[in-house]
């Protein structure tokens, strides 16, 4: 045993200044009696004028001198030398990819992950902090920097896998630059950090991250997770047009294997819940096998395909897609005529078109277009869908600032998808309206005295206003006008036609409601919805961790207007090699092993464990000063 | 000693329905002193003596005289006059507290000054300072009450009173009687004086004043007390340890001095500074069979 700060056993000198407050004698206040007759027994010190009386022990003096002794001794801050951990900042990444679901080890790979981290964490030297971090598609803090273990394996207990790759160079770059910030709560901002990665290695590619980058000269340890890897799934699942025949679909599967040993299983085709087709896949050794279905049933929606084969990696065992019938969008056409459009309109793919007399408008439901193409017309309220303006005529909803003659084109957003690969150069207009570019709406296009191309959102609703007559310009004639127009289409385009295909777990998926739908309701997997009001404008649904097929269904006044299928699916080439692998560092190294930690010498103190009977001797001489008095 | 002696008029008229209570009869002098009041009264024959001269001529009896020649004088038994004598201590440790035990020991002085004048017993009021006895009366008759009054206001509180010394000086010169001794015996020398007044024949009533502070002290902490009569200090850690011993000693002083009282055939009372003067004269007094 010895001493941190020996100095400090100076404030020894408390004690016989302790003593020489036991020999003073004390300062009473002076009290005039009758008679001290009476009191004359009681005498118990001295006489009054000396300013020293006789010194005799006193339980109070001794509790009082143990006290400061035990202080002093605290406050030279005692310590022993003992064999433990080093105190390090240890940072737990948890590998939260789908291939560690497998069940090669029990009960699962993430499970045994967890079980490895919380090994780890009893292990560490009590004043060790650490952060435990959960490698997703983002890296996830379940606990920040804390000396708490207990804390620590409480958000190791929490954590759940997802069905989805991981970005762990980003984890161990959020691991790794823990150290270099100002610490956390733990105060451990002097502690050298050092990453446990937790991790069956099968997620890709680190790149150069912990090579050359910015992770270089990091301390991080792969404690390897997963027996073995033999593992057939489906690498992937689409579904596409039939070339030969567009109202049919095909169906196209990946299955492969990950084995040493060649394998013998059934794919199972199930469209909307009835099985459509199986086949016989024989795979090679770590081969792979595709498959075409075509004969698939009329008016199929959602499409799952089964693996027969039982092995460790469930997940990749099924995979689901949607058959993308579409709905094609409804665009109404308000215009006196226009053959440019008409035209255009009827080549595009976008939807089905109908067109209307300006004097006809009021007359039509229009509440059930997606698309309305204003020509020469304004209506005095917006329609529910969105809205394409060409030529506006004064009106309450835009005001006009006169007329424009060859207004010069001064410059365009090339970035802006509207205006992609449009080029405006040659470009001519005879007159334009001028417009006052109201709040919501961004200049695309700005001409010299007036802009010539506006869009922007407008209560959830968008909105592209083309101030001048098509006729008037030579756009209609220039390449660049089909292509303007597709683009201006598709950003009219209600959103949810093109968000629901290609849906991973995780994906938010952006429903876009009809002009008239009051609620959305989502159907989910495992057979649980969730209903959304949607006041005209789109929902983000976030709740897709879970591969399979989902529903939306499109709802008013209590009838389902439309429903359309979704699919999210984790078929993947990568998480369903789940054999454990070393991580290459890119630089021809792999990632260091986890070594179990040396015991080195520290040196314990011990003065809050003086604070103990520091505070018991405090009760004991308060009680006894009171029983005294 | 202030105004504190000073008494109301319905006061003293509520005192003059008390009377002073003398258990044994006392022999004293001064026959005749109040003969205005005792005359013809309760007179028996006892014995003959030689005339001397000096003798009062109207009590030879001429009878015998005729007979055989010689005066002699009728001897009688006398309803003798009571004289009743009040001992104040007025040492330094009266002087304290509030009332102070003086201002109260005074005004129960003048009360029972007033009932002794009132009830045809002569009074003699001294206050004993030192060893030194300063002595009002003999006096009678309600009239004397302002002049004792006066006598009880001029009295000043000075120095240690030897009470031993006091009383002795007191009993050597008086010849018995009924005496009130009023004191708070903050001394531990009382008890010879108080012997020499019972050899003296005097019928001794022991009035014990003592302030409420003194009976259980409010005062805490470390202190040094002063005694007001002798200076001397005394330090102190006033606790509820301390405090308990000295109520046993207190209790075992008061207990001492009851007992000598009881074997000596006084009558004691302790009284409280804060106890009504009314109630000390018409209940304690009465009920310790010092007044009726």
């Amino acid at each position: 045993m010895s001493l941190l700060a020996p100095l400090m056993l100076a404030f020894a000198i408390l004690l016989p200044i302790l003593v020489l407050f036991y020999l003073l004698k004390v300062r009473r206040q002076e009290y005039v009696v009758g008679s001290t007759y009476l009191w004359q027994d009681l005498l118990r010190d001295i006489a009054a004028h000396e300013p020293w009386q006789r010194f005799h022990w006193s339980v109070l003096l001794i509790l009082q001198l143990v006290l400061v002794g035990l202080l002093v001794f605290a406050l030279a801050r005692p310590f022993y030398i003992a064999q433990a951990q080093e105190t390090l900042h240890a940072v737990i990444v948890l590998d939260g990819s789908a291939s560690m679901q497998a069940a090669d080890v029990e009960p699962s790979r993430f499970e045994a992950a967890k079980a490895a981290a919380k090994a780890t964490i009893r292990d560490l030297a009590d004043e060790s902090p650490g952060t435990v971090i959960l490698a997703l598609d983002q890296p996830q803090v379940l606990a920040p920097s804390t000396t708490d273990h207990q804390a620590l394996e409480r958000a190791i207990d929490g954590a759940q896998p997802s069905h989805a790759p991981v970005d762990m160079a980003q984890a161990l770059s959020l691991a790794t630059s823990l150290g270099s910030g100002a610490g956390g709560s733990g105060g451990s901002a002097g502690a050298r950090v050092r990453v446990h990665l937790y991790s069956d290695g099968a997620f890709g590619d680190l790149g150069t991250f912990l090579s050359g980058g910015q992770g270089e000269g990091a301390d991080v340890r792969l404690v390897q997770i997963g027996a073995e890897g033999d593992n057939v799934g489906i690498t992937a699942l689409s579904a596409r047009p039939d070339p030969q025949n567009t109202t049919r679909f095909q169906v196209f599967a990946r299955v492969r294997s990950y084995g040493a040993a060649p394998v013998r299983t059934t794919l199972s085709i199930v469209v909307d819940g009835t099985l459509a087709e199986s086949r016989d896949v024989l795979l090679d050794a770590d081969g792979a096998q595709e498959f075409i279905f075509s004969d698939l049933p009329l008016g199929g929606r959602g499409v799952e395909a089964r693996l027969a084969a039982t092995d460790r990696f469930e997940l990749d065992n099924v995979a689901y897609t949607t058959l993308d019938v579409g709905r094609a969008s409804e665009i109404l056409l308000v215009s006196d005529g226009n053959l440019f459009l008409e035209k255009l309109l009827s080549l595009l793919p976008t939807g089905e078109v109908s067109r209307v007399a300006p004097r006809r408008y009021f007359s039509i439901e229009q509440e059930r277009y997606d698309i309305v193409v204003f020509d020469g017309f304004m209506p005095e309220v917006w329609p529910r869908g969105n809205v394409l303006i060409f030529n506006p005529p004064e009106s309450a909803l835009l005001t006009l600032q006169g007329e424009v003659r060859r207004p010069r084109i001064q410059g365009w957003e090339r970035e802006d998808p509207i205006l992609k690969f449009v080029d405006f150069r040659d470009v001519a207009i005879a007159r334009t309206q001028r417009i006052d570019p109201p709040g919501w709406a961004r200049v695309l296009v700005q001409g010299e005295e007036a802009p010539l191309l506006l869009a922007g959102e407008r209560d959830g609703h968008r909105v592209i206003i083309v101030p001048f007559d098509l006729r008037q310009s030579n756009l209609p004639l220039s390449a660049a006008f089909p292509i303007l127009m597709a683009n201006m289409l598709g950003y009219l385009e209600p959103a949810g036609q093109a968000s629901l295909r290609d849906l991973r777990p995780g994906d938010d998926v952006l429903l876009a409601p009809l002009p008239q739908t009051e609620e959305l309701v989502v159907r989910m997997p495992g057979g649980t919805s969730r209903t959304f009001q949607t006041e005209g404008r789109p929902i983000t649904f976030s709740e897709t961790k879970v591969p399979g097929l989902y529903a939306v269904a499109q709802r008013a006044a209590g009838q389902t207007l439309v429903e359309e299928p979704f699919a999210i699916d984790a078929s993947n080439e990568l998480e369903s090699d789940i054999r454990p692998r070393a991580v290459a560092l890119g630089d021809g190294r792999t990632l260091q092993a986890a070594l179990p930690t040396a015991l080195v010498p520290v040196n314990r103190e011990f003065w809050m464990w003086l604070i103990i009977p520091v505070l018991g001797l405090l009760t004991l001489e308060w009680f006894w000063f009171h029983r005294r008095s | 000693m202030a105004d504190a002696a000073m008494l109301e008029g319905a006061f003293l008229e509520r005192l003059e329905r008390l009377a002073l209570v003398s258990r044994r009869r006392v022999s004293g002098y001064g026959k005749g002193d109040r003969r205005s009041i005792r005359k013809g009264t309760s007179i028996e024959f006892t014995d003959y003596r030689r005339y001397t001269p000096g003798d009062d001529p109207r009590q030879v009896d001429w009878n015998i005289y005729r007979r055989s020649g010689n005066l002699y004088v009728k001897q009688f038994e006398e309803e003798e006059i009571l004289t009743a004598h009040i001992l104040i201590d007025i040492s330094r440790s009266m002087d304290w507290g509030a009332p102070s035990k003086a201002e109260y020991a005074s005004r129960l002085a003048a009360a029972l000054g007033y009932i002794i004048l009132a009830g045809s017993t002569r009074l003699v009021v001294a206050t004993l300072s030192g060893s030194t006895v300063t002595t009002f009366g003999p006096a009678w008759g309600r009239r004397q009450l302002a002049e004792l009054q006066s006598f009880l206001r001029r009295a000043e509180s000075t120095g240690d009173t030897d009470l031993d010394a006091a009383l002795a000086t007191y009993a050597r010169r008086s010849e018995g009687g009924l005496a009130i001794v009023i004191s708070d015996l903050m001394t531990p020398k009382f008890e010879q004086g108080m012997k020499r007044l019972i050899d003296r024949r005097f019928e001794v009533t022991l009035l014990h004043v003592l302030a409420p502070e003194e009976v259980s002290p409010s005062m805490s902490g470390d202190l040094t007390l002063i005694d007001t009569e002798t200076k001397s200090e005394v330090a102190i850690t006033l606790n509820q340890e301390a405090l308990d011993r000295y109520q046993a000693r207190f209790r075992a002083w008061t207990n001492a001095i009851e007992s000598f009282a009881a074997r000596h055939q006084m009558l004691y009372q302790r009284i409280q500074t804060n106890e009504r003067l009314e109630h000390i004269l018409f209940d304690s007094l009465r009920r310790r069979g010092v007044l009726r």
